[in-house]
């Protein structure tokens, strides 16, 4: 029997690292996580650590995950509505399934729950709805999963658990609450909301029309899983004086270990920005669009989750102007403003520039690339 | 992990079959063409992909029944089919890569299994276009196999590809039938015994060699306006390595040697899994016995799967990893006692397989019976023993009790034919077994009275009016037996007791000898079942 472990980390905090190093090579593991790169950067790490995978970890994106560990190898039992013996060939990530509604209105096209269309276009499942299409499943069936799992496997560890919204969420869930089963989840709750796809924030995050508070997110799991908040509070990438910037004017509690001096400048004059604008070595992040802008290297600032740079510009979006002045407060804003600047601005190792929308607008025509 | 079970549907000689494997050794008996390789031909087909990976015409493996379905009712759905299901073990070394092998995906439906499912059917993308344009060629009893897909499906319902193989395995095929695809055979064991880096080194090495030689060459391999070159696809250092031993080419070291040195080879290979077929060919008796002591100390915790004609292999490595493959069924003797296994094992007992391939047997217990059954059962009954399909053994002094253990597992019909030796206990006894083994398929025979102690007593006694003067054969015969005073013929033929079953088979006089009343009883018994 495994208590369930959830680690809230800091922007930077080394969660790879940590992942990386907590897991016991002896045991079987089972590393989740959302994307093909981060797949990458963690095995990268374990690699580091071990000298090479361990024989029995593996590490694997969430879709896969879902497709390889819980659907495809129960196939035959799974139930969609009334249909049952459904035999897919794989997932569908470039197709999106038809919304229930379209601006507020019911979709004609949308198929429910109960049709073998709702998850399934052409043999293969719809990559965003299989969780959901689990979670459907009745209690016998998941058990059966789940004792598959086990047989294979002593623990999950699940990266980038912020992500984990909608039906990914109570996904996550059940497998915190099993007991048979050791999971292990690590996020960074700040940086919720933030998505490289930049989708509207839902559940857990947004009760109706309300955001929830990190207390409020940690009452979601069951009261005997163990919430490590002080492992990885230390962010090894922001330095202090960045990190004092996000505490006072963000509201967002983080410390650094960095023992790189660093600063942040906000730039008032046109050379200043200009200069600043064209230097190469210094990564841009704009709010949207970055590739409509001829400044390079440039991102989004949701795009840059993950992401370590030297330096950085931010070009703040006319919500933040104010941002240094002392009336500055985070109280009127949504999290989801407030993260993914948050995400932005925990990019550097070493400077931050930022730039006002007020003052970045008149220069603007020089940087937008021209048709 | 090791091999737990395989199923074959609609594959070659077999239209469903079931075997369940042993973890380690396996001996797999079998009249012929009981389809003892194609056990070995299917674990291959479905682990290392073998056959179906190309486009040949592959109708000589589907089952005639199948054939036969869809030529009396051409349609999509009557085509033949081949499926075949490996099982792999699941209650140890559940290593996470093995999740790969795990699912529901198997004909065991609700229950979590290991394993691999080859197919070979009709490609239902296709279903249209036959469905509108091309009925007509289904209707010229023509199998469409141009149509037909080949898909190895792990139980996850993922697809299969041998080199994610979850057990390293070799086969040795030393029967006559294939002895040509020598250099597959070291090629395997290239492949199976050497590092793939090593491996790619080694044929990287020798590409550059070639074309080393040609450089050097250049002059010499110029004719006119061309060049010499070298066959790329000649020249693949898998396809051209051979074994040799002590610098010979084991090819050249004679048949018998030859198959030694391959076996041996299997068996130092580091693998989970070794299939011998039929390893005795062209062994003699010495070597099939070093044979059988290498197979016993050397296969370590590999699995083991050998076909085999020869009652040594048979006794030897264990009674109760004997598999007996007959009428598309398998039959394990695994459940054997332990102390008639161990019997068997100790004796060489050349008799064995022979006991068990045949359905209905009269065990006797000296030569005279074994020499004079066959010719007193012809005059007895209008047909021979050979026409009744019934196989006579000598016991050869191994006591009859060990047979009848191996009859219970077996099942066939088993008439055991004994002397009473005089003894009244002994009658009681065979009564005793036979009324509490009534109905089933094993029969103990003695006659019925002590006066009556031994098979020429009774022999001579049935047919007194016949083998009178049959001690003229030897003359000064005593009227006497063990001391005690008896008739002079019978004398004769208990001192002599091989000499006169032959004289009796042989002398004309005699053709009109019958069985004793016991055993004709025995046999009227056997014909019923």
């Amino acid at each position: 029997m495994a208590n369930s472990t959830i680690m809230l980390a800091a922007a930077g905090s080394g969660k790879t690292y940590y992942v990386a190093n907590h897991l016991d090579p002896n045991k079987k593991n089972l590393v989740i996580t959302y994307t093909n790169q981060n797949v990458a950067n963690l095995q990268k790490e374990i690699i580091k650590k071990f000298g090479e995978i361990p024989i029995n970890t593996k590490v694997i994106t969430f879709s896969s995950f879902i497709y390889r560990w819980l659907l495809k190898p129960l196939e035959p039992i799974l139930k969609i509505g009334n249909h049952e013996g459904f035999i897919t060939t794989g997932v569908e990530v470039k197709k999106t399934p038809e919304p229930q509604t379209v601006d507020k209105k019911p979709n004609p096209k949308y198929n429910k729950k109960v049709e073998l269309k709702h998850y399934i276009y052409f043999g293969k499942y719809y990559v965003s709805r299989m969780s959901s299409l689990f979670n459907d499943q009745k209690n016998s069936v998941k058990k059966i999963i789940l004792q598959r799992i086990i047989k294979f496997c002593d623990c999950i560890y699940f990266d980038e658990l912020q992500d984990f919204m909608d039906a990914d969420f109570t996904l996550l869930q059940y497998f915190i609450k099993n007991k048979e089963i050791e999971v292990f989840a690590v996020g960074d709750f700040h940086q919720h909301s933030v998505s490289k796809s930049n989708t509207i924030s839902s559940k857990p995050f947004k009760n109706g029309k309300r955001y929830i508070t990190k207390e409020d997110y940690i009452n979601l799991f069951p009261n005997d899983t163990v919430i490590d908040e002080t492992t990885l509070i230390k962010s090894r990438r922001v330095p202090k004086e960045i990190c004092k910037l996000i505490n006072s004017k963000l509201k967002i509690y983080i410390d650094s270990i960095s023992e790189i001096k660093g600063h942040y400048d906000l730039l008032t004059t046109e050379s200043q920005i200009k200069d600043v604008l064209n230097d190469t070595s210094i990564k841009k992040l704009f709010y949207r669009e970055s590739a409509k802008y001829t400044c390079l290297p440039n991102i989004n600032w949701g795009y840059s989750k993950g992401d370590t740079y030297k330096k950085t510009c931010i070009i703040l979006t006319s919500t933040f102007d104010n941002l240094f002045e002392d009336n500055f407060s985070p109280k009127k804003l949504s999290p989801t403003q407030i993260n993914t600047l948050y995400v932005a601005i925990t990019r550097a190792t070493h400077e931050v520039y930022f730039i006002k929308d007020k003052d970045f607008k008149p220069l603007k025509i020089d940087y937008v690339i021209k048709n | 992990m090791y091999i737990k079970q395989l199923k074959i549907w609609g594959f070659k000689k077999f239209e469903t079959f079931d075997l369940e494997f042993n973890e380690h050794i396996n001996v797999i008996i079998g009249e012929n063409e009981a389809g003892k390789s194609t056990i070995l031909e299917a674990i291959d087909i479905v682990l290392n992909q073998r056959l179906f990976n190309n486009t040949n015409n592959f109708e000589k493996y589907f089952h005639l029944n199948n054939i036969e379905a869809f030529n009396t009712n051409p349609i999509l759905d009557n085509l033949p089919e081949i499926k075949i299901e490996l099982i792999f073990n699941d209650e140890t070394e559940n290593e996470i890569e093995n999740e790969y092998f795990n699912g529901l995906h198997s004909s065991y439906e609700s229950q979590l299994k290991n394993g691999i499912t080859f197919s070979y059917k009709f490609d239902q993308n296709y279903r249209e276009l036959f469905e509108t344009t091309q009925i007509d060629t289904l209707n010229e009893n023509f199998i469409p196999t141009d149509y037909y897909i080949a898909e190895w499906t792990t139980f996850s319902g993922r697809k299969y590809i041998n080199k994610k193989c979850p057990i390293k395995n070799v086969l040795i095929d030393n029967s006559i039938r294939k002895n040509n695809l020598f250099d597959s055979y070291a090629k395997r064991i290239f492949n199976a015994n050497t590092e793939p880096q090593k491996r790619q080194n080694l044929s990287h090495q020798f590409k550059r060699n070639i074309s080393k030689f040609i450089l050097e060459n250049n002059d010499d391999l110029a004719i006119k306006d061309y060049t010499l070159g070298i066959d790329e696809n000649k020249t693949i250092l898998e396809n051209l390595v051979d074994l040799k031993s002590e610098g010979i080419s084991i090819q050249n070291k004679g048949k018998g040697k030859e198959n030694l040195i391959k076996t041996e080879i299997a068996l130092e290979v580091n693998s989970d899994l070794i299939m011998l077929e039929e390893p005795e060919n062209h062994l003699s008796y010495v070597n099939t016995r070093k044979l059988i002591n290498d197979i016993q100390h050397m296969c370590g915790q590999a699995q083991m799967i050998i076909t085999t004609h020869n009652p040594l292999i048979v006794s030897r490595l264990n009674l109760k990893n004997t598999l007996w493959i007959s009428n598309d069924t398998c039959h394990s003797l695994k459940d054997v006692d332990d102390e008639t296994a161990d019997y068997f094992m100790k004796t060489d007992n050349m008799q064995l397989l022979n006991f068990i391939l045949s359905k209905k047997i009269i065990l006797v217990e000296g030569n005279s019976e074994y020499i004079l059954l066959p010719f007193l059962t012809k005059n007895s009954f209008t047909s021979s023993l050979d026409d009744m399909k019934i196989e006579i053994l000598s016991g050869g002094g191994i006591t009859y009790k060990h047979y009848i253990e191996v009859s219970k597992i077996i099942k066939n019909h088993l008439l055991v034919v004994t002397d009473n030796d005089g003894n009244q206990e002994t009658i009681d006894e065979i009564q005793l077994f036979n009324s509490a083994t009534f109905g089933q398929s094993i029969l103990i025979k003695c006659a019925n009275t002590p006066e009556e102690f031994t098979f020429e007593v009774c022999l001579y006694n049935k047919n007194k009016a016949i083998l009178k003067e049959i001690s003229d054969k030897k003359p000064g015969t005593h009227a006497e037996y063990r001391k005690q005073p008896c008739d002079k013929d019978l004398a004769y033929m208990l001192k002599n007791k091989t000499e006169s079953a032959l004289y009796i088979t042989t002398e004309g006089s005699y053709k009109n000898t019958i069985l004793p009343d016991y055993i004709k009883e025995g046999i009227e018994w056997l014909i019923q079942q």
